[in-house]
């Protein structure tokens, strides 16, 4: 069940202005893959997900799910398990108990009754709701109304899942049972999934391939390990000691003096001649070696001692964090670039 | 408490594809059990049917009576039949649209959208709110030959030629409801159509008085005219007080018949037309 997506565009007027959430991409997705998608607020996530569930029509392009053209929103229906958690439960029927709401969804989906009914107890077993199975879903949490959301999609079995921010609200039990249903789900049923989430130890445990959104472009198209690699050419990891110490002024010493980005900064030992540091910066301007060179200098310029220096593989999360603030200084300095030549 | 493998089996078999009829019950059933739960609202709406029933007997009270086809009945009499059908008739007409108002409103609508096409939707709506509506009628009933002994005569004969001109009558605003639900899902917003439209189906169909005395006004003709209620009633009364009412059920058939196939298809049209706009627009899913 492979999904082929070319020179996919959609803009959306918002008050006379055009937005464009999808610029031109074009995306090839095997059958079994599981695919993360990552990119910040309003790089196009949400819309691809929209388009390729029939909710939203694009602009150009074309989308084929099993060689179905998504024009042909009655077929390709009949293979998308679609589940956007920003509703948070409002695509339930709120008068409607959990087992009411999720028998009503599963004869919509073509599950013969008593098969939807043995996959509903099943699951509502698994993920400890069966005791709430009669109480209507207004009076339901948050992360209770998305895990029934979680429910309803897998019950018909889909060949495909979209799944847009699917365990929002999910404490860290049921974050675990949902990422080891989609991966049994993936691996016995070869179900291809794309899975958009900002929970980064999600994406990174479960995806063998991320795509990376950023303004409605594809930025960065590969397996997790190879981005983090591609990133760790740039992180820095330090032991360091200093008697005075400043974290703000220490930040801008790193963005000014070396060009950097400090990421995270923990104080590791407290003593009585020096504080013990460890630190994890990002080198921006200049390459790694002559980040670490300038570095260790200003360290010990200013009376500290470095006990251990060296290149360390970021989380994904520090990776694409690093990578967004890298492309918003580019895209900053592009419109900067833009402005002084126009004013000339 | 169960694990994955134990639930993996039970996931092998496919589902089916998606079937009208079982789209369709499932929404009646889902429909019902909604209504059902909001028990308060439904008891006060058969209470106030009730009372307006009774409003209309004492209002015949008043020595009142009417000749239909030559035949001389109470007030009453006359009243029943076009109250009875004016609550069904405004949900047929609203079913749709408002149902669909609703969901657009509490968020359901992107998964009802997902799932149904406008006839599952329309047909699957309509039944299930007529089916309760009609508790009115059979409590209505009870009430006007039980307690108030008001005489009514019915054969089995008249039953199909009166089930029949209900059917008819039901589609016909179902229809309606379609088209109006085009105009609601373009906008988003209730845009009072449904009840104007109930309004004058109230004052000028024949419900609380024969529309013979509309003829010296023309523009209250005009929508009696284009009311399938009118239609419908004429051919009820016809099959009740006449002799030779084969005719007008024959002929008020064919209209209310016409009626909802145009309506109908023109509705259905523009529906896909509103729902191509919300999906170019990427507004399926706003609130």
């Amino acid at each position: 069940m492979s999904i082929e997506i070319s020179n996919l565009t959609k803009t959306y007027k918002v008050k006379g202005r055009e937005i464009t959430a999808l610029n031109n991409i074009s995306l090839s997705i095997k059958e079994g893959e599981f695919v993360g998608l990552l990119g910040p607020n309003g790089a196009g996530k949400t819309t691809l997900t929209k388009i390729l569930a029939t909710l939203v029509s694009p602009d150009q392009g074309t989308a084929f799910i099993n060689n179905i053209n998504i024009k042909n929103s009655k077929k390709i229906r009949q293979l998308i398990g679609p589940l956007f958690g920003e509703n948070g439960g409002r695509s339930l029927y709120y008068r409607l108990s959990i087992y009411d709401n999720l028998i009503f969804y599963s004869s919509l989906a073509g599950v013969p009754k008593k098969i939807a009914k043995k996959r509903i107890n099943l699951l509502l077993d698994y993920f400890e709701l069966d005791k709430y199975r009669d109480v209507l879903v207004m009076k339901l949490s948050t992360g209770m109304k998305t895990k029934v959301l979680f429910i309803r999609t897998l019950i018909p079995n889909p060949k495909i899942l979209l799944l847009d921010e699917p365990t929002l609200g999910f404490d860290a039990n049921t974050s675990d049972k949902a990422r080891n249903i989609l991966e049994y789900f993936n691996k016995k049923f070869k179900t291809t999934i794309i899975l958009t989430s900002h929970n980064f130890q999600e994406v990174d445990s479960l995806t063998e391939r991320i795509v990376l959104i950023d303004k409605g472009k594809i930025i960065k198209d590969c397996a997790p390990e190879s981005f983090k690699q591609l990133a760790s050419k740039n992180f820095i990891d330090i032991h360091f000691s200093m008697k005075k110490f400043n974290k703000e002024i220490f930040s801008a010493l790193i963005s000014q003096v070396i060009g950097g980005q400090l990421v995270e900064i923990k104080r590791k030992e407290i003593s009585k001649n020096a504080n013990i540091f460890n630190a994890r910066i990002v080198a921006k301007k200049f390459p790694i070696i002559e980040t670490i060179a300038l570095l260790n200098s200003m360290i010990v310029e200013r009376g500290g001692k470095v006990f251990q220096l060296q290149p360390y593989q970021p989380s994904l999360k520090e990776a694409f964090l690093a990578y967004l603030n890298s492309s918003e200084k580019k895209y900053e300095e592009n419109i900067e670039q833009k402005i002084k030549i126009s004013n000339r | 408490m169960v694990n994955v493998i134990e639930i993996l089996p039970f996931f092998v078999e496919k589902s089916k594809k998606h079937n009208f009829f079982q789209k369709t019950k499932a929404i009646i059933e889902a429909k019902i059990k909604t209504a059902l739960n909001y028990k308060s609202a439904f008891f006060m709406t058969l209470f106030l049917n009730i009372v307006y029933f009774f409003m209309f007997y004492f209002f015949g009270e008043n020595d009142i009576s009417i000749k239909i086809h030559g035949v001389s009945i109470s007030y009453f009499q006359y009243a029943f039949v076009g109250l009875s059908l004016q609550m069904v008739v405004g949900t047929a007409l609203a079913s749709t649209e408002q149902n669909i108002l609703q969901e657009i409103i509490t968020g359901t609508w992107s998964s009802t959208f997902f799932f149904f096409n406008i006839i599952e939707y329309a047909l699957g709506t309509s039944i299930a709110g007529i089916f309760l509506s009609s508790f009115s009628i059979l409590v209505s009933y009870f009430i006007a030959t039980v307690f108030l002994r008001v005489p009514f005569w019915f054969s089995l004969n008249f039953t199909i030629y009166i089930a029949i001109l209900f059917l008819l009558i039901m589609l016909s605003y179902i229809s309606i409801s379609i088209f109006f639900s085009s105009i609601s899902i373009w906008y988003k917003k209730n845009i009072g159509l449904t009840k104007m439209f109930y309004e004058l189906t109230k004052a000028f169909t024949g419900i609380t008085f024969p529309i013979i005395l509309l003829k010296g006004y023309p523009v209250a003709w005009f929508f009696s005219r284009i009311m399938p209620l009118t239609y419908g009633l004429e051919g009820i009364y016809a099959t009740l007080f006449s002799e030779d009412f084969v005719r007008s059920v024959l002929v008020n058939a064919s209209i209310l018949g016409g009626f909802t196939f145009i309506i109908g298809i023109f509705g259905v049209i523009l529906v896909n037309l509103s729902l191509k706009k919300i999906r170019k627009e990427g507004s399926v899913s706003i609130y």
